[in-house]
């Protein structure tokens, strides 16, 4: 009997334990993919290339500008959201769904950038083909961070050898947990990213990687840095190119029917496949049945708003006292949907004149440059800067022309903390100093580790 | 049902003539004491299918015999088998009353273990058995509600008010944080599908995958609980066992059994909300207090100061009624030699005291054994059930939860008059809907929204015994469930398309669940003192859910998406046919598909009946872990020893039964919902710049292992003075590893969140339990009480932060050093009587006036120390009293809403509670100034979460009584019956309790596992439980 019962157990056994790995191993479902499956081909990389863009195009669909926005003079308090209220009241709280969402997209591009570093030699590329693409990948972890790094920290300068905390600056996949690095640091890594990609980098591109683009973004990381005379040598690449030029319109945010001729690097809506990429920008819009999130401050309009010859301000702006107190609606980016041209040759022709004034420069081009803005912006010649102007008179001119030019665009803010931190001003926002707490954003809590302090809590 | 009834009352009838003229015996069957044992069965040996069952009165007649020198068995579970030898000669009748010993206690009961049954006396495992009698003493809408207070160290939380939500049960505290932390379920042997999560937590509810078992249709459920009962489901057993056996034909002529209950449902409390003048009166007082001016402006804009003064609903009336229940159950059931059947039919009118929820369920049910020899048999056992949910948005979503919040009592449901613009528009008429804020009482006529389920649970078993003392079993089953979720909303608004039609919304599921084992058992007797029990067995299951959409096409017939609605549609896909066949739902996602395949084995030592040893192993492959961990090997080993059958204990007058036991096993969990140890891509088309994209999605793990729980067991069963106390005492440590974390993930690493094994979790606990028959003769009192501690601290977290792991919304996190679903909230101090700030304490304990939620430590935990229940029965002749008492003592209670409802005065009305506000310098208050603006509370965001909301969750509850008066056999038969029991019944009657807020019983609607463990107790508007008040009846024929 025993002899039976063994038998029987010892041949169960032997039928039932083979092949049980296989019967295990399940298919993913639906549209799921394993990575194998995913990366076989030169195209599937490129595919996974192009995914970078889509986040890319993402975080600059106006939701990144309007966190810079809002910490500036350029805007009132938003009508209605708490999120984006903390950040206009200069103190933000690490639980922040909105700041959280816009946080976390360029480390999505990060990721994938450097996942594609981490495979690209298994798929037969040629050795150009495979520097372009390292070329863009670097580009694009770089500007993705750079963006993150420009709000979440205090700027350079803050601290006298930049040793104060930075960013992660994400060059692995690998989850490891460390803590910020400086933001020196930070802007070695991004510049050594971006100076490393431009050679490889195609020319000129609308909307993909290109050396123009490389080179308007390491001028204006040296510009914050307050390395003019390399910010002038990056932005004379790119406007001495030719490719670019003001045009007529001071709109930059026409639907793409309009060639803007001064854009360097733009994302792309494209409405034949219902696909667009100007959602944030639609918070400012003044011409849809709901009242608008964001608004001009009145410290903005009382700037320009003797200035009656000013197309821009014209275009853009009007004040409606229908309510019980005045408003500043924006006009600028009343429309459907656009390219967001996230590089423009108007930016780097400012950038170059206080440059080349703050640096001792060649001030002849620095008035040609604040010249040709202002033509553009009045249809003449009359408000222009003599050739004599001084110094003095460009940078003011610029810092004049830049904040209404750029005026929703998120720059406002980075020119404010530039000048605190490297010109020593002593620069201030509704009240705050430039180098208050709150004037950084919080984290998301999620960034908490054991190594990873948090920006200080309090705000302003 | 009438017509059946009657047909069933002449067929009894008929049955009792025939009986007379045949010869008869009868007589009562009791036990030592002479209480009647109802279901108590006596069969004639040797006379294939003859037999009867004792009525409720312990009486029985036994019929269709062949007269001559019989031999007459009477058995009952828990109670000795008789034989009795008895002459009759034909035509004749004789009474034959019989009284059966009790087993010793109640330990020779059978209970069901994992693939197998098991004597009580001889097992070594913690099990408690509850039978029929228990699950069916109160109207549940899922039996798991009526285990309740009756089995130690099981916490039952029922769901919230809604008929169809589903309770949280945790067994021995709470082992998991990520992994589902609910009880495996088996309905005769068939593991069930148990997605908390098929329809999300919509409408404010998830609704309860355990609902469509009828609880009359259960004999008994056994609840394993440590590692010698539950090891045996290796990986699935960590969170406890929960077995379900259904009722099969009992030996005996043909039985019926009718059972109805019809009832009422009632909240248990209702909020007390400000009504319009208050709420207006409120909001001047803020609005004064922000230093404003003038005529207060209302929040949204909707409506002036002037209208709203004119304007006054209750908005909790209009959403609340009184519910009406109605059940009825018919079963039948016949037993023989050769065969036996139960076949059983239900319908279940659950109307909850919500307006529009009501959960309707109509299942059938067939269990079959047949006999082909002594060798073979096979056993059916199928049930199918049909519920339709007709549901409304209730908490967060709309319903009571609209009216204790943004439904302001300003607010009308219709308007009365017309309302012009400035510019001469007409802005309303009379009788439009109010549609400038919320409105619950539109968004429920306006949405018509119904689930229809369908759910079949069949298992076939085919048992052999080739030799003696060797059985092999062969099982397969079934679970299919098929969903059907439609929506329609109907156009009011002149700007849609076509006003009077509406967008119609379905959402199919279909899930399939196989489960197929095979098991061998060899009994060895050794020799005479030794005997063993073998058991090998493998299993293999698989289950994966289905959902479906409607294709749709460009103008050039090219696929271009999916949907699962149709606009302008004249009604719900389930009332308009042309909807169904126009719209075809060809499209079809399959979710991830989980399989185990599983070899385990069982061995049995008995040692001269008092010495006992069990060990188990059971090793589990899962297609949830990657190549490197895909098989999980999980032991036990437990020993028994029945002191009181040693010799210098048998004549102990005290202690009549006494064991030690004691287990110790390791146990899994695997409980994920994808696979996660992979890295998943997927491709989207012309995704940017009209080009294709592909993309990871998650963070891979491939080193995710299993969750293993180590489960050390002490326990002692006792029966003193000739069983009339009986009981109870355990200990247990549960000491869980490489706890399965949905951790977020810092979103540097370029993702959101991923699993991974972190950390490690500790439960240990105390049970006791016990049954004393206080008095017994003709007025007989029974008293069961049990009482469970538990102590559950989370040991570590791998690094990760308390907010690495959050609860859903809810603000439970977990922290090192304190339990699972620790309140992590910035502490409220006090009221500054000057200005009427509220104050609260910074991370160091200072005060402070600003809220930030860096100052937040833990403050509380949701788990509550000990639960437990107290159940008196009294009888008298034939009227039973019973009454059962659940308590929980400790455990906080995050009471969410309550930071708006008695917050910033916004668009959100106010409880009752803000009256004791600061109004002037030198209140003292509970609560701040009133104010619009919620920096004057310190705070950017009117999310004020801080300790002012948490209350001691501690309650004794009655939560159930019942008078029942049974038919004596005269009354029943002069009605033609066997037996009838009418009982009345009341559930939640009375709660003491200190939680200030609506129901300290609080099982609010959860977004995934990680929420379910987190966040019992955490009130988000949650409806309150429902009062009810039945009758029941019960005949037998």
């Amino acid at each position: 009997m025993k002899k039976s019962f063994s038998a029987i157990a010892l041949i169960s056994g032997l039928l039932l334990s083979t092949g049980c790995e296989k019967i295990l191993e399940t298919p993913l479902q639906g549209a799921d993919l394993t990575e194998d499956e995913a990366l076989q081909s030169k195209q599937d990389v490129l595919d996974l290339l192009q995914s970078c863009y889509d986040v890319t195009a993402n975080v600059y669909n106006g939701r990144i500008q309007y966190l810079g926005e809002l910490l500036s003079d350029n805007l009132t308090e938003p009508t209605i959201n708490e999120d984006l209220t903390e950040v206009y009241n200069h103190n933000t709280l690490f639980f922040n769904g909105t700041i959280g969402g816009i946080y976390g997209d360029p480390y999505i591009t990060a990721f994938r950038a450097n996942r594609i570093l981490e495979v690209i030699d298994d798929f037969g590329f040629s050795d150009a083909e495979k520097a372009e693409i390292i070329a863009q990948v670097k580009f694009l972890r770089a500007i993705s961070q750079w963006e993150i790094l420009k709000l979440f920290a205090h700027p350079f300068g803050f601290t006298a050898n930049n040793s104060h905390d930075g960013i992660i600056y994400r060059t692995t996949t690998v989850a490891e947990v460390v803590p910020r690095d400086p933001v020196g640091a930070n802007y070695s890594d991004i510049i050594a990213d971006l100076e490393s990609a431009l050679p490889d980098l195609q020319l000129s591109s609308d909307f993909y990687a290109s050396q123009d683009a490389a080179n308007a973004f390491l001028a204006k990381i040296y510009f914050q840095a307050g390395n003019y005379s390399k910010a002038v040598q990056h932005a004379d690449a790119v406007i001495n190119s030719g490719r670019y030029s003001l045009g007529t319109s001071v709109d930059r945010f026409e639907n793409d029917t309009v060639d803007v001729t001064e854009a360097i690097f733009s994302n792309t809506s494209r409405p034949d496949f219902g696909d667009f990429r100007s959602g944030g920008f639609g918070n400012y819009r003044s011409d849809v049945p709901n009242p608008p999130l964001f608004r001009a401050s009145m410290d903005f309009y009382n700037t320009y708003s003797a200035d009656t010859t000013d197309i821009r301000f014209k275009n853009f702006f009007e004040l409606d006292e229908s309510g019980d107190e005045p408003v500043v609606l924006i006009k600028k980016f009343n429309q459907e949907w656009f390219n967001v041209t996230i590089l423009h040759l108007t930016d780097l022709k400012l950038l170059r004149a206080e440059a080349l004034a703050e640096s001792g420069g060649d001030l002849s081009v620095a008035i040609q440059d604040i010249n040709d803005i202002r033509e553009r912006a009045y249809g003449g010649t009359q408000n222009n800067l003599s050739a004599s102007a001084s110094a003095t008179e460009i940078i003011d001119a610029a810092r004049y022309e830049r904040r209404i030019e750029m005026f929703g665009e998120g720059d406002r803010i980075q020119q404010i903390k530039r000048r605190g931190a490297i010109e020593g001003e002593a620069m201030q926002v509704r009240g705050n100093d430039w180098d208050c707490n709150g004037m950084i954003i919080q984290f998301p809590i999620s960034e908490k580790t054991d190594k990873f302090q948090l920006n200080p809590t309090g705000g302003c | 049902m009438k017509r059946t009834l009657q047909s069933f009352f002449v067929l009894v009838f008929s049955l009792a003539v025939w009986g007379l003229e045949a010869q008869v015996i009868e007589g009562t069957i009791t036990d030592k004491a002479g209480e009647p044992l109802p279901g108590a069965s006596v069969v004639v040996l040797g006379q294939s299918g003859v037999g009867a069952s004792a009525d409720f009165d312990g009486k029985y007649t036994l019929s269709g015999f062949q007269a001559g020198k019989l031999s007459l068995e009477f058995s009952f579970i828990g109670f000795k088998s008789k034989k009795v030898e008895i002459q009759i000669a034909e035509g004749a009748k004789k009474t034959l009353n019989v009284f059966l010993d009790e087993s010793s206690s109640q330990l020779d009961e059978i209970v069901v273990v994992g693939y197998g049954v098991q004597r009580r006396r001889e097992m070594t495992g913690n099990v408690v058995k509850l039978d029929a009698k228990e699950l069916n003493d109160m109207p549940a809408p899922s039996f798991e509600t009526a285990m309740q207070g009756k089995a130690a160290g099981v916490q039952i939380v029922t769901g919230s008010g809604l008929a169809g939500s589903p309770s949280v049960v945790r067994v021995r505290g709470i082992a998991s944080i990520g992994a589902g932390g609910d009880p495996l379920y088996i309905v005769d042997g068939v593991q069930l599908n148990q997605d908390y999560f098929a329809r999300g937590n919509s409408g404010g509810m998830n609704q309860n995958p355990l609902a469509f078992l009828n609880p009359d249709d259960i004999a008994s459920v056994e609840i394993l609980k440590d590692a010698s009962a539950t090891a045996i489901y290796g990986s699935r057993g960590a969170n406890g066992v929960i077995l379900i056996t259904t009722k099969r034909g009992n030996k005996g002529g043909l039985q019926f059994n009718f059972s109805t209950t019809q009832g009422i449902s009632q909240p248990t409390k209702l909020p007390d909300m400000l009504n319009a003048q208050q709420y207006l009166q409120l909001y001047r007082e803020a609005w004064i207090n922000d230093g404003n001016t003038g005529t207060p402006v209302l929040p949204n804009g909707v409506m002036s100061w002037e209208d709203a003064q004119k304007q006054e609903t209750d908005w909790v009336d209009e959403v609340t009624r009184t519910g009406y229940k109605a059940f009825y159950d018919f079963g039948v059931s016949k037993g023989t030699d050769k065969y036996n059947f139960y076949a059983g039919i239900s319908y279940d009118q659950n109307q909850s005291y919500i307006v529009g929820d009501e959960y309707n369920r109509f299942s059938g049910r067939f269990n079959g054994d047949y006999r082909f020899s002594d060798r073979l048999s096979l056993s059916a056992s199928t049930s199918l059930t049909q519920s339709i949910y007709n549901r409304v948005d209730n908490a967060w979503a709309g319903g009571l939860g609209a009216a204790m919040s943004t439904a302001l009592p300003f607010y009308p449901i219709k308007w009365d008059r017309y309302r012009i613009s400035d510019a001469g528009d007409t802005l309303s008429r009379p009788g439009d809907w109010f549609t400038g804020g919320t409105n619950p009482v539109m968004q429920r006529e306006l949405k018509d929204w119904r689930i229809t389920d369908l759910r079949a649970v069949n298992n076939l078993k085919l048992t052999y015994s080739p030799f003696k003392n060797f059985t092999l079993l062969a099982s397969g089953s079934m679970d299919y469930f098929q969903s059907m979720e439609d929506i329609y909303e109907v156009n009011i608004n002149e700007n849609d398309a076509v006003l009077g039609r509406g967008r119609a919304q379905r959402y199919p599921l279909r899930s399939y669940n196989y489960n197929g084992f095979l098991t061998g058992n060899y009994d060895w007797q050794m020799n005479e003192d030794s005997k063993f029990s073998f058991m090998a067995g493998t299993e293999y299951q698989t289950n994966y859910t289905r959902s479906f959409q409607i294709t749709t096409y460009d103008t050039l017939g090219k696929p271009n998406g999916v949907r699962n609605d149709v606009l302008d549609a004249p009604g719900a896909f389930y009332e308009h046919s042309e909807l169904r066949d126009n719209y075809d739902f060809d499209s079809v996602n399959t979710s991830f598909i989980s399989r185990f395949l599983s070899f385990f084995g069982r061995v049995n030592y008995n040692y001269k009946g008092k010495y006992l040893a069990q060990i188990v192993l059971r090793s589990d492959g899962s297609s949830r872990f990657g190549p490197n961990n895909r098989f999980g090997y999980f032991p036990s080993a437990s020993i028994g020893w029945i002191i009181s059958d040693e010799n210098w204990m048998k004549e102990n007058r005290v202690i009549n039964y006494l064991k030690l036991k004691s287990s110790i096993g390791w146990i899994g969990n695997a409980n994920l919902t994808n696979i996660e140890f992979e890295a998943r891509y997927r491709r989207d088309a012309a995704a940017y710049d009209g080009r294709d994209i592909l993309y990871p999605l998650n963070a891979a793990n491939r080193d995710l292992r299993w969750e293993t729980t180590q489960v050390f067991d002490f326990g002692l069963e006792y029966g003193l003075f000739e069983d009339r106390i009986t009981g109870e005492l355990a200990y247990y440590r549960k000491n869980t590893s490489d706890v399965l974390l949905n951790v977020s993930l810092p979103r540097v690493t370029g993702f959101g969140s991923y699993y991974d094994n972190v950390g490690g979790l500790l439960n240990e606990g105390v049970e006791f339990q016990i049954k004393t028959r206080n008095l017994v003769g003709d007025f007989r009192w029974t008293t069961d009480f049990n009482i469970a501690y538990n102590y559950n601290e989370i040991l570590s977290l791998g690094g990760y932060s308390a907010d690495a792991v959050a609860g859903g919304t809810n603000d439970t996190r977990t922290v090192v050093g304190q339990p699972v679903g620790t309140n992590f909230l910035v502490r409220f101090s006090h009221v500054d009587a000057a200005t009427g700030r509220p104050v609260y304490l910074d991370i160091d304990g200072n005060p402070t006036f600003s809220w930030d939620p860096a100052d937040r430590v833990p403050v509380g935990s949701v788990l509550p120390d000990a639960v437990g229940g107290i159940t008196n029965t009294f009888s008298y002749k034939q009227w039973d009293l019973s009454f059962l008492l659940v308590f929980t003592i400790g455990g906080d209670i995050y009471d969410s809403s309550s930071k708006r409802q008695l917050g910033r005065m916004d668009d959100w009305n106010k409880t009752a509670q803000i009256f004791d506000r600061w109004r002037a310098p030198g209140d003292e208050a509970t609560y701040p100034l009133l104010t619009l603006d919620e920096r004057n509370h310190g705070s950017t965001t009117p999310w004020i979460n801080t300790d002012l909301w948490l209350h001691d969750g501690s309650y004794l509850r009655l939560r159930n009584l019942t008078l029942s008066y049974r038919l004596n056999r005269n009354q029943s038969k002069s009605l033609g019956l066997k037996g009838a029991q009418i009982s009345f019944i009341g559930t939640n009657l009375l709660t003491f309790t200190k939680y200030p807020g609506l129901d300290p019983e609080i099982a609010r609607d959860f977004e995934n596992a990680t929420d379910r463990n987190m966040s019992v107790n955490i009130t988000y508007l949650t409806p309150p439980q429902e009062r009810t008040y039945s009758v029941r009846l019960n005949v037998n024929f």
